[in-house]
């Protein structure tokens, strides 16, 4: 009994106690908050990731079409009543749809005459335009002679321009799109008939993208059957065109992931 | 006849020899099942496998034999005029010859011999085919009939079954087994090529690497140099720095997962960082290249700093953020499998729960957290597309993470992709890279076992 005596009971409210105390909780507290930090910074690693792709991709799924006149002329593309069906198509196969377009053009824009100019104003058209033109015709010979309105396709630094992804403001000579080309394409929006679309081809036809990776390589001297990969630094001088579609494209990818990580966590929900 | 219509066929005769066993095994046993020492479906399981096996094996065999004994049958049959005509690798050009004149017709080749051989040939493949059928059927046949046959209550069929699985998964597993060793083999077979035309010693301690080897003996940069040490540098400087981001994150979510989230917050977080895991490497690559690579470099010029476009801490850093998951997900396993005894007997004790934690749930989840962060680091260094795309190609001897380095497994695919010859030291040295960097995660792997088991506080 004397031993019990000899011992102290520990004083609670001493003020070395409640300093310890107060480290203790503060500890636990300071403990806690880095828990919650760590996952807002791993949580906020995942939607920077997500949304930067998406910020970047979701125009991508738009493509900008020019409604244009276009004259399917007898003289370029040939008479379909003097042939039977498939000597026709196999024609249309061979005509040069640059060639009706630039003709179309030259209706719509005629004080462009230089020859430079011209072959700019046709830069303004994506290369699936002509393929456009030659689906519309084979579709429906009978539009032979005639002239109508197509919604063709803009090329892409017409469609970056129009998306506002390409800064106008700076020096002509810094710029991919020229004052000229920016002018005409300012006269085309000014008559309403330049717009945006879902863009279908966008999953029905891959080679596009292709070709907009195959012009960065091109630049730099790179043949086109391999990616930019050493000398292209894409931190550097990322294309815009080739940044958007790319971006769309790990969206769909994405996407696809997503629905079959929920599928996984779903089914493990069910069956846990 | 083709091989899909034999094997069909197998499988029919099987599923057919599973009915007529089970349907006999109740008919010896009088409709009594605790008459049978078995099971009736394992009657069944006994024949349809008696049944498909020995004929399977017999298809298998035709489809690895049977072309190689039909073309050597009929490259003996050729005449010798051909061979000479040839000239040197004759057997497989004519052969291929032949092969083009059986799948297109004569469009290739007119010689009257080879159109001859390619007759023959089909003749012979169609005569293989059905004595591969023949034989095949008429096998499984009479396995099954036998299995049927020897069916009474007192026969064991159950343990044959058992023991016919437990040989498939004794050959499952040497499978797995032998093709890692046929990994190792081909790695070290072909780095010994290697370190027959570049030294060992200048390999493992040169300081720069430069793998150009000349294809003509007059031209410049005759002798690449084959020092590996700036790639094992580069590879451990973004393995480092990936892991000081997902280290840290992935340990500290883990524990805030496991300890103090509600269940709620939990179901919800612990998906979205699997998410992570489950994006692709070159989606990550390519979100380093795009976005946080000019971001860096933007940062470092307005702080003063010199950082690349391509730099270590773009990769490293964003390889951090995909190793996140693999450190959360295994150390979040380890934590949860501390027996609780120990967490009350610590919360009774009067521990805070932080002080619980540290001193009693992470020394007892070591083993898990260090295995995790094992995990985590063998990607590391494994990875190769976000290297690729935001560190560079250029094999530069330095530590610092502001500069463009390489790895090894970017090395690896530069080497070995495009035209290349199998017998230079360029190409081989590939191998060489692969068997370093295999020696280097063993001995890793060796390390931190040891350390584990040293530190390791075993509660059972």
């Amino acid at each position: 009994m004397t031993k019990k005596n000899s011992i102290k009971p520990t004083d609670w409210h001493s003020p070395e106690m409640t300093a310890r105390i107060k480290t203790r909780y503060r500890k636990e507290k300071n403990f806690h908050r880095i828990g919650v930090i760590a996952i807002t910074i791993a949580v906020s690693f995942l939607i920077i990731l997500l949304g930067k792709i998406s910020y970047d991709g979701v125009s991508g799924f738009f493509q900008t079409r020019i409604d244009t006149k276009i004259t399917f002329s007898q003289s370029i593309i040939g008479v379909p009543s003097t042939m039977d069906k498939t000597a026709f198509q196999d024609q249309l196969k061979r005509v040069n749809f640059t060639r009706v377009l630039a003709a179309s053009l030259q209706n719509e824009f005629p004080d462009v005459n230089s020859r430079s100019d011209r072959r700019r104003l046709l830069r303004i058209y994506s290369i699936g335009a002509r393929e456009q033109i030659r689906l519309a015709i084979s579709a429906d010979p009978s539009l032979i002679g005639q002239t109508v309105i197509l919604p063709l396709y803009a090329a892409d630094d017409i469609d970056q321009v129009f998306k506002g992804n390409i800064d106008t403001s700076v020096p002509e000579a810094n710029r991919r799109v020229k004052d000229k080309e920016l002018s005409w394409l300012q006269t085309l929006i000014d008559d309403g008939r330049v717009y945006q679309k879902f863009h279908t081809r966008f999953f029905t036809a891959g080679d596009w993208n292709g070709r907009v990776y195959c012009r960065c390589a091109k630049q730099h001297n790179r043949s086109c059957d391999r990616p930019p990969r050493t000398n292209f630094l894409m931190a550097d001088s990322p294309e815009r065109a080739f940044l958007e579609k790319t971006s769309a494209a790990i969206m769909v990818l994405l996407m696809f992931l997503v629905a079959m990580n929920g599928l996984a966590i779903w089914l493990r929900q069910k069956f846990e | 006849m083709t091989e899909t219509m034999i094997f069909s066929a197998l499988v029919i005769l099987s599923v057919l020899g599973f009915i007529t066993a089970k349907r006999r095994s109740l008919n010896v046993a009088g409709g009594n099942i605790s008459e049978l020492h078995s099971l009736p479906r394992h009657y069944g399981y006994l024949a349809s496998l008696r049944t498909i096996l020995p004929g399977l094996l017999i298809l298998v065999l035709w489809l690895l034999l049977g072309s190689a004994v039909i073309e050597s049958m009929i490259l003996s049959a050729l005449p010798q005029s051909l061979f000479l005509e040839t000239g040197t690798n004759a057997q497989a050009l004519l052969l291929n010859k032949i092969r083009l004149v059986v799948e297109h017709g004569n469009k290739f080749g007119d010689n009257p011999d080879i159109l001859e051989a390619a007759t023959h040939y089909s003749s012979l493949y169609n005569k293989g085919l059905w004595g591969t059928f023949s034989l095949s059927i008429s096998i499984a046949l009479i396995g099954m009939f036998t299995a049927i046959y020897r069916i009474k209550p007192d026969f064991r069929a159950r343990s044959k079954v058992e023991r016919i699985m437990l040989l498939a998964l004794i050959l499952s597993s040497v499978i797995a087994t032998l093709t890692t060793m046929g990994i190792i083999g081909s790695l070290i077979f072909e780095s010994v090529r290697f370190f027959q035309q570049i030294p060992l010693l200048d390999f493992v301690t040169g300081l720069k690497w430069s793998p150009q080897t000349a294809l003509r003996a007059d031209q410049v940069a005759a002798s690449g140099s084959f020092g590996a040490v700036p790639l094992f540098v580069g590879t451990l400087l973004i393995s480092f720095l990936a892991m000081m981001v997902a280290g840290p994150v992935g340990l500290f979510s883990a524990i805030y997962l496991t300890k103090y989230a509600s269940k709620k917050v939990r179901s919800i977080v612990k998906p979205l960082l699997e998410i992570l895991a489950g994006v692709p490497t070159i989606v990550y690559g390519f979100f380093a290249a795009i976005t946080v690579a000019p971001f860096l470099r933007d940062t470092g010029t307005i702080i003063g700093l010199d950082i690349a476009s391509e730099s270590a801490l773009t990769s490293g850093f964003v390889m951090g953020i995909m190793i996140i998951p693999f450190v959360s997900s295994l150390s979040d396993d380890a934590i949860t499998a501390v027996p609780k005894s120990l967490d009350d007997a610590s919360l009774a004790l009067g521990a805070t729960k932080s002080g619980t934690i540290k001193q009693v749930i992470l020394p007892a989840a070591l083993p898990g957290i260090t295995g995790a962060f094992l995990l985590a680091i063998s990607r590391a260094v494994g990875e190769t597309m976000i290297v690729v795309m935001a560190a560079g190609m250029k094999a530069n001897l330095t530590v610092n993470p502001f500069e463009s380095v390489t790895t090894v497994t970017v090395q690896i695919v530069a080497l070995l992709t495009g035209d290349q010859e199998f017998d230079s030291a360029k190409t081989l040295s590939a191998f060489a890279l692969g068997l370093m960097l295999f020696i280097t995660t063993l001995a890793l792997n060796i390390v931190a076992l040891s350390v584990v088991r040293k530190y390791r506080e075993a509660y059972e």
